[in-house]
């Protein structure tokens, strides 16, 4: 697994997460702008998970093999989880839960890489 | 902000940030026990079914904390209390006996490879428990 795409993705969350707090401190509302931030880091999730996927398929065996799939899995589905959440209420401390959302992928993606790196 | 204002079943406010957080440790803990049992269940299997424990803990707590209504705050408080509980019991035998769990848990070291945040957590829902139960 690329370290650089893992750095890429891992910045960008960040950087989603610093827009959701300045807009929560702002009381701002999650608008368009913001949710375009959100698909864009999950396309760079999606991107790793793919990348995750064909080192496996290519024969890269993780020692925590069954945790690093779990990753891959799990990745995905956390930012639309954490969009859907927020925009079901349109209050300043839902916002709150799409920096939690894109903290946990900062952590995922850097977990998935530490995951790819010790391998058999 | 009462419990009731976006409708009879949904939690609102900052409730739902710690919601989301312990639905994330949620799907965290539930994955990586069903990861230990599956793969290695025989080398430790205390701290294993320990873990899965912590995992149901923080379903429950999720949903009590997600949901309104009387019984979902107590399934909420006993889930929150359990966890507390297990955090200190489990980061103190950790420590104390360290062969015991020899693949970390959510709850080793008082949560230290989550940067304390299984400690911090069933606090933080405590309190927030506590306040909604004030406010009603």
């Amino acid at each position: 697994m690329s370290g650089v795409l893992v750095a890429v993705v891992c910045g960008l969350a960040a950087l989603l997460v610093a827009w959701a707090v300045v807009t929560v401190a702002r009381d701002g509302r999650v608008g368009r702008p913001l949710l375009v931030a959100v698909g864009v880091v999950e396309l760079g999730v999606l991107v790793l998970v793919v990348a995750g996927a064909v080192d496996i398929v290519r024969g890269v065996r993780p020692v925590e093999l069954a945790t690093a799939v779990a990753y891959l899995v799990v990745a995905p589905f956390v930012l639309p989880a954490g969009a859907f959440w927020t925009l079901a209420e349109r209050s300043r401390p839902s916002t709150l839960v799409l920096v939690v959302a894109a903290l946990a992928v900062v952590v995922i993606a850097y977990r998935t890489y530490e995951l790819f790196t010790v391998t058999r | 902000m009462s419990p009731r204002e976006g409708g009879p079943h949904r939690t609102t406010g900052l409730g739902r940030v710690l919601v989301a957080v312990y639905g994330v440790f949620a799907v965290a803990a539930v994955s990586r026990a069903a990861v230990q049992i599956a793969t290695r269940f025989h080398e430790a299997p205390l701290a294993f079914l320990l873990s899965a424990l912590a995992g149901v803990v923080y379903v429950l707590a999720t949903l009590g904390l997600a949901r309104t209504g009387p019984r979902w705050r107590t399934v909420a408080w006993v889930a929150c209390s359990v966890e507390l509980v297990g955090v200190l019991t489990v980061g103190v035998l950790s420590l104390a006996d360290a062969a015991a769990f020899p693949d970390s848990t959510v709850w080793s070291a008082f949560g230290r490879g989550y940067g304390f945040v299984p400690l911090v957590l069933p606090v933080l829902g405590l309190v927030y428990l506590r306040s909604q139960s004030r406010r009603s």
